[in-house]
């Protein structure tokens, strides 16, 4: 009985921060009316026809956005927003809201498959590289706020940063932490798989109506979800003076998927490979220089900071 | 609700010369531009649509969902019924509008399959696949096809396929080019004596007309690589030299002494961006070493200022068009241009920033055009092969193919 308030209390949470990022993004380009347009766009998304292309693998194609968009719901629950407040608190729950991030680029997948088209078969491939391209420096950056705290629960490594944020003595793993999110979350630069030019949207091209808001809903609440938790992670989470822990939570995660925006903004888009070469060559290493680093930072700094 | 003009989703068709009024609405941001016609719901059709085109069109409006509507500037030969065609330059307010006219498609047009053969003999026994690239796209100015064959992400041959558009004009977006070549040729033809002030008048408004196509080039390049600074950066310049040309009849007179100096404030600007743009390590990651021209390639004289010599990949070559504009922008006197008479013809060139325009006229009236991008197409195909996917629409956005000049 109490699960069915608190599970409308996530989808509410999860649908405002993935409107927060689209107008974020409005924000950051300075477009008119940041505040209203995207809740107008979205209405009139969803006022048009949901049209289905011939040709199409029709489970596949349907559930795809609903996979997607699942997938984050699922990983929202472990997102700790107060000292009392979380869905889930598990004793694994990193290790959860991480491993639900590889449910949606098979969401991906099966979109761009499911089309039967070129374009958005292409787009499956490019989507599948991504997953190759994120996972790892994701999960290895991720280790060094574990390795601190001594756990893989969400609001113990929340409690262990009272004294000082994981990420002003794990710079370099909030740094790789960030890049792999924007992998991850499929952001521009990128975006690949949804590429426009060549591939007149990629994974995406013939989803319209309510199957492309809830998709692009599910992209948005994607990248809100690993800011989030980034924050969570490396920048003390819900902890600070006056305010309630949600609001710092949300206030914290708004600035940080600001500047990440606003700096991704500034790249031209990449290609496929030389995400994958840059992930391999210098993510993988950097973040395994940083879990050596966080070790034998854990080992000399005195207990208080940690 | 619907009538809002800022959350607006256009999918913009080229029919034909219409690249720079649909840069004119992208800068004006009016809504947002999409990229797929599901994406969209308004269609923005500029330029005449071709019989060739009129099937793509109908397939691609049929693909917006409704409710959808319609802006047009031009004319949709029929395929979009109940729209009103409204001026290239009133694009914008155009779309802006509350009410817009509804989107219906005429339902009699089929579109065509596309069947390619495939190359048989293969050292690998991987399948490939045929990505169809158009007719429609945003790479080039107006409508060009290219089937790349594909093996994988790598494109294993590629073929260009003109013809989509009605090449009644040379380049609609810059009518200038194309009517000095007819009247230099005319006045071959006649032994007409012009004044010799009065064509360097000319060649200096050319000057400034070599310089917005470029930058007209440079916006679309840098959105091909979804470079938003960089596109920023071309758009701001684009808009001044637009107005400066729009004070072109000083420009003609002889330029008076204020569009002189802003001439050269925006050259000076241009070769500053340019520098800039050679010193970013994120633009030589992205552009260098792709759209290699071969060794040994054959590229006509006329393809040279679109294509560049052997050697010239992505990166030179925009940084040689931006160089190429500035100077035109300093130096607006073109020495190249030519008129002969030859007996019972007459030949005339003039020089945009892709390359010469030829026209020759004969006492007949029969006129034959030799344009850059014709002579350019043959050397696409080897451009592209052995590229990537995603490298191939950078190389051919670097290129500036405009289809009206193809088919005309």
């Amino acid at each position: 009985v109490t699960a069915l308030p608190q599970a409308a209390a996530t989808l509410g949470a999860l649908a405002l921060a993935a409107y927060a990022v689209a107008v974020l993004r409005r924000w950051i380009a300075h477009t008119p009316k940041a505040m209203v347009a995207p809740l107008r766009e979205a209405m009139t998304i969803f006022a048009q026809q949901d049209s289905i292309p011939a040709g199409i693998d029709h489970f596949l194609f349907r559930s795809a956005p609903v996979i997607a968009f699942v997938a984050m719901a699922l990983a929202a629950l472990f997102v700790p927003a107060s000292a009392h407040a979380s869905g889930v608190d598990s004793s694994v729950g990193l290790f959860f809201f991480l491993a639900l991030f590889a449910p949606f680029v098979v969401a991906m997948m099966n979109a761009g498959w499911a089309q039967g088209g070129k374009a958005g078969l292409f787009g499956a491939f490019r989507a599948a590289a991504h997953l190759l391209s994120y996972e790892v420096p994701l999960g290895f950056a991720a280790i060094g706020p574990v390795m601190a705290a001594e756990s893989l629960s969400t609001s113990r490594i929340v409690e262990g940063q009272h004294a000082l944020w994981y990420g002003v003595w794990q710079p370099l793993g909030l740094a790789l932490y960030l890049v792999a999110a924007v992998f991850a979350s499929f952001r521009h630069p990128c975006d690949l798989p949804q590429a426009d030019t060549e591939l007149a949207g990629g994974t995406l091209a013939e989803y319209s109506g309510p199957s492309l808001l809830l998709f692009r809903v599910a992209l948005n609440a994607n990248f809100a979800l690993l800011m989030v938790m980034g924050v969570v992670l490396f920048l003390g989470g819900w902890q600070g003076p006056l305010l309630p822990g949600p609001i710092w939570l949300a206030l914290k995660s708004a600035a940080l998927a600001g500047l990440v925006l606003a700096v991704a903004r500034r790249f031209p888009r990449l290609r496929h490979d030389q995400m994958l070469a840059f992930s391999w060559k210098v993510l993988l290493p950097a973040s395994l220089l940083n879990v050596l680093l966080v070790g034998v930072l854990a080992l000399v700094l005195p207990g208080s900071l940690q | 609700l619907t009538g809002s003009a800022e959350v607006r989703r256009w999918f913009a068709v080229d029919a034909g010369g219409g690249s720079a009024a649909i840069a004119g609405l992208e800068r004006t941001r009016v809504g947002r531009r999409v990229w797929s016609p599901r994406h969209a719901d308004t269609l923005v059709v500029v330029g005449r649509v071709s019989q060739k085109l009129a099937p793509a069109l109908a397939q691609i409006a049929r693909a917006v969902p409704q409710p959808a509507w319609a802006v047009v500037a031009g004319d949709t030969r029929g395929v979009l019924s109940g729209v009103e065609a409204v001026e290239p330059e009133r694009l914008a307010s155009a779309l802006a509008r509350r009410h817009l006219p509804v989107l219906s498609v005429d339902n009699a047009l089929q579109s065509e399959e596309d069947t390619v053969p495939l190359p048989k003999e293969r050292e690998m026994a991987t399948e490939l696949v045929v990505h169809s690239l158009g007719p429609i796209q945003p790479l080039t100015d107006g409508p060009l096809r290219f089937l790349l064959i594909c093996d994988g992400e790598q494109i294993f041959e590629a073929r260009v396929e003109s013809g989509y558009a009605d090449g009644a004009d040379i380049d609609p977006a810059t009518p200038l080019m194309a009517r000095l070549a007819q009247v230099r040729a005319a006045e071959a033809l006649r032994g007409a004596r012009v004044r010799p002030e009065l064509d360097a008048a000319r060649d200096r408004e050319l000057g400034i007309v070599r310089a917005v196509q470029v930058l007209r080039w440079a916006h679309r390049f840098f959105g091909v690589l979804r470079w938003v600074p960089a596109q920023e950066e071309a758009a701001a310049l684009l808009g001044r030299t637009e107005a400066l040309a729009s004070d072109s009849l000083d420009w003609l007179e002889g330029g008076s002494p204020a569009v002189r100096l802003g001439a050269d404030v925006i050259a000076r600007d241009l070769r500053g961006w340019a520098a800039a743009l050679a010193d970013s390590r994120l633009f030589r990651m992205r552009t260098r070493g792709i759209g290699l021209v071969p060794t040994g390639t054959e590229v006509q004289k006329r393809a040279h200022a679109m294509v560049g010599p052997a050697g010239e990949d992505v990166h030179d070559r925009v940084l040689r068009r931006l160089a190429e504009a500035a100077h035109s922008l300093e130096h607006p006197a073109d020495p190249r241009s030519s008129a002969v008479r030859d007996g019972d013809e007459a030949h005339a060139e003039v020089f945009s920033a892709r390359g010469a325009i030829g026209l020759r006229v004969g006492r007949d009236g029969a006129a034959r055009w030799e344009t850059p991008t014709a002579a350019a197409l043959p050397v696409v195909p080897r451009l592209l092969e052995g590229s990537k996917l995603s490298d191939a629409e950078v190389v051919l956005a670097s290129l500036d193919l405009c289809a009206t000049e193809a088919d005309a």
